[in-house]
């Protein structure tokens, strides 16, 4: 189930973006509109829920775009906003909230469906499940919880923002069984996955929160030319 | 014929010519190696070589005793010498390269002779296959060390890898001298570990000259790759003073104009001259800069470079979101971007007027900067490291755009060129901005 919220006070703009969501036909999308950010972030505040994907204008009476973008990201740091802009209007403080995507107005049918095409492929990307054992327990981790998998003698850690776990298996094998889209071998012993990357350098990538891994010159062109065509997918094909 | 008083001494005779052909063939490989294509057709050359090498071998049997050999390596290397004015010139190289040969192939000659002299089994045939199939080795050896660069080293060090060379050979000979003198002369003394020394010290010289060359080479290129990327940035300040001159008249034209109007409103029935001053100003207004990002330098190079795609009747298609004040100097974006867009018109000027266009799409996500520049460009067919060659006349400046932009980038980022049947691609992302 994946939810939409669409945010412009423009009503037609907001209603033609709906129908163009509608037009797409995706079987388990949903989608509700909201004419302002006030509205949006009373609705879920009160009603306690949280939407996948949010089509946000950016010049909005009130409250704009980007503020309600930054309540939203503060209390979800996996929502995808996609922010509709005018032509030539250029806002700095709108990567703070790390955008998605961009669309500029007039939004054509390819280009949302594009867009959100892409946004829907995140998702199930990052929602695809690891199934691992510890004992004769069975754990499962969302690939996006996963920051990444280190080799150690039979074992192997499994590193996520809230812990670490440790199974019995090798490296070889995990990575042969994961989207390698989204994940990519470094060296022997790791894998990372790469929406946590935020540098290559000459002997390791840097995460996002700065730990070094380790990158071994087998897999180093390789690592870089996934990595490459990862951020190019983010970034949206033209 | 006295020589040749049984059909086994005729035989290892033809062997002895078998083997100094092939002797001849190995060196003349090396030389192409080492020193680029000869100037003159294989076949020819081949043919020649083998010619010399043949009438050598029959001179020396004729003036040696029978049991002497007739086929000698360092005889070979000599005569192979002659054939060097085939080669491009490189005096430098081929000199050096000479005299390490013959006292390598001398040395060798040497060592195998204090080797299998003292030595009870003596089959003629097996003695000589070994001699020449080490010398074959040999070569082969030093056409691996051998990456064919063709720079000059410096003189002084020139000199003295010579020297180190020379020294050895004349070693060498007074060696030699005192070795067959001596009453017992192939005795397994200090003269075997001596030579092979001499060998290795040799072999050595030529990796030395390799690696020497090559750094010259880089440096040189490195020079002119620093030399492009000044004068880059200097074309640019340029551009940008004067765009900022143009900004500034620009915009006290339109307040002259703007003043000229009021003031024309004061009198009456000067309706035209209001419309013309009102229009006027308009179009001043339109001038303006087409991107606009926060990061100044970046946007001057980018309207600097679009305002000349349209010149060239080139169809952009642009996506740029990026946030302000990015962490890149303006010695990146000019040679990043700078090369990057003037590659793509270069390759757009070559096409028909319809078939012109560029997509630039300038995104960032997670503290990375992606750049993919795609231009309509036709099929690149040759390559060199990963790098298009340039088919520009002048030379000097082949393919300089592409190395500084790869260069800038090593330290920063990661790059990825691609080219299709009717496209170029490049994707650059740089990271940690």
């Amino acid at each position: 189930m994946i939810r939409v919220a669409i945010c412009d006070d423009n009503l037609n703009i907001a209603n033609s973006i709906e129908n163009g969501v509608i037009d797409m036909d995706i079987k388990g999308l949903s989608c509700d509109v909201f004419s302002s950010g006030v509205e949006l972030i009373r609705h879920l505040q009160s009603d306690q829920i949280s939407y996948n994907i949010y089509l946000m204008d950016i010049e909005m009476p009130m409250q704009n775009g980007i503020s309600t973008a930054s309540i939203i990201r503060n209390n979800d740091q996996d929502a995808l906003i996609i922010f509709i802009t005018n032509y030539k209007e250029y806002v700095y403080e709108v990567f703070e909230v790390l955008p998605f995507r961009f669309l500029q107005k007039p939004v054509s049918s390819d280009e949302l469906s594009h867009a959100l095409l892409d946004a829907i492929e995140h998702i199930q990307r990052a929602g695809q499940i690891f199934f691992f054992q510890i004992g004769h327990q069975k754990y499962q981790l969302h690939y996006h919880e996963i920051i990444y998998f280190e080799g150690a003698a039979r074992k192997v850690v499994i590193h996520t923002a809230s812990g670490t776990y440790e199974t019995y298996g090798k490296i070889a094998d995990i990575i042969v069984s994961l989207d390698k889209s989204l994940f990519c071998q470094t060296h022997a012993s790791y894998i990372v996955n790469m929406d946590y990357i935020r540098s290559i350098k000459k002997m390791d990538v840097i995460l996002q929160e700065g730990i070094p891994i380790p990158i071994s010159k087998k897999h180093k062109n390789e690592i870089k030319r996934a990595y490459l065509s990862f951020i190019e997918w983010r970034c949206g094909k033209q | 014929m006295s020589y040749f008083t049984t059909p086994a001494s005729t035989l290892v005779f033809a062997m002895e010519i078998l083997f100094n052909i092939i002797d001849m063939l190995f060196i003349l490989r090396l030389y192409n190696r080492g020193y680029g294509k000869a100037n003159i057709s294989n076949r020819k050359h081949y043919l020649l070589a083998a010619l010399v090498i043949v009438v050598v071998t029959c001179f020396a049997r004729a003036i040696l005793a029978p049991f002497r050999p007739a086929a000698w390596p360092p005889i070979t290397v000599l005569f192979s010498f002659p054939f060097l004015i085939c080669y491009p010139k490189n005096r430098q190289k081929k000199i050096l390269y000479s005299i390490i040969l013959l006292t390598v192939s001398w040395a060798w000659l040497f060592a195998y002779d204090l080797l299998t002299s003292p030595l009870e089994f003596k089959n003629i045939w097996v003695i000589t296959s070994g001699v020449h199939c080490g010398f074959w080795g040999l070569l082969e050896l030093v056409r691996k060390i051998d990456k064919g660069e063709k720079y000059n080293i410096p003189h002084s060090l020139w000199l003295l890898l010579t020297a180190i060379s020379m020294a050895s050979m004349i070693t060498l000979g007074m060696t030699w001298y005192y070795v067959t003198q001596r009453d017992n002369p192939y005795l397994l003394t200090i003269e075997l570990p001596m030579m092979l020394v001499f060998l290795f010290t040799n072999i050595s010289l030529f990796a030395f000259f390799d690696r020497f060359s090559t750094l010259m080479r880089t440096e040189q290129e490195n020079i002119l790759l620093e030399q492009q990327l000044q004068l880059q940035n200097k074309h640019y300040e340029e551009l940008e003073a004067v765009r900022d001159q143009i900004h500034t008249s620009q915009h006290n034209m339109k307040n002259y104009l703007q003043t000229a109007s009021q003031l024309a409103a004061r009198q009456e029935c000067n309706e035209e001259l209001i419309e013309f001053l009102r229009t006027a100003s308009g179009e001043i207004n339109k001038v303006e800069q087409v991107v606009s990002t926060g990061n100044p330098c970046l946007d001057s190079i980018l309207n600097i470079k679009i305002s000349e795609f349209h010149h060239e009747n080139i169809k952009l298609d642009t996506i740029i979101h990026i946030p302000p004040n990015l962490n890149l100097s303006f010695e990146q974006v000019v040679g990043i971007l700078g090369n990057l867009m003037d590659n793509a018109k270069e390759a757009c000027q070559n096409l028909k007027y319809e078939e012109r266009w560029v997509r630039i799409n300038i995104s960032y996500t997670k503290h990375t900067l992606f750049i993919r520049l795609e231009n309509s460009a036709q099929e690149i067919k040759l390559w060199k490291n990963g790098l298009p060659i340039s088919t520009k006349k002048e030379a000097g400046l082949h393919g300089l755009g592409l190395k500084n932009v790869r260069k800038i980038i090593a330290e920063i980022g990661t790059m990825n060129i691609e080219s299709t049947s009717n496209s170029f691609v490049v994707r650059i992302a740089l990271f940690d901005l």
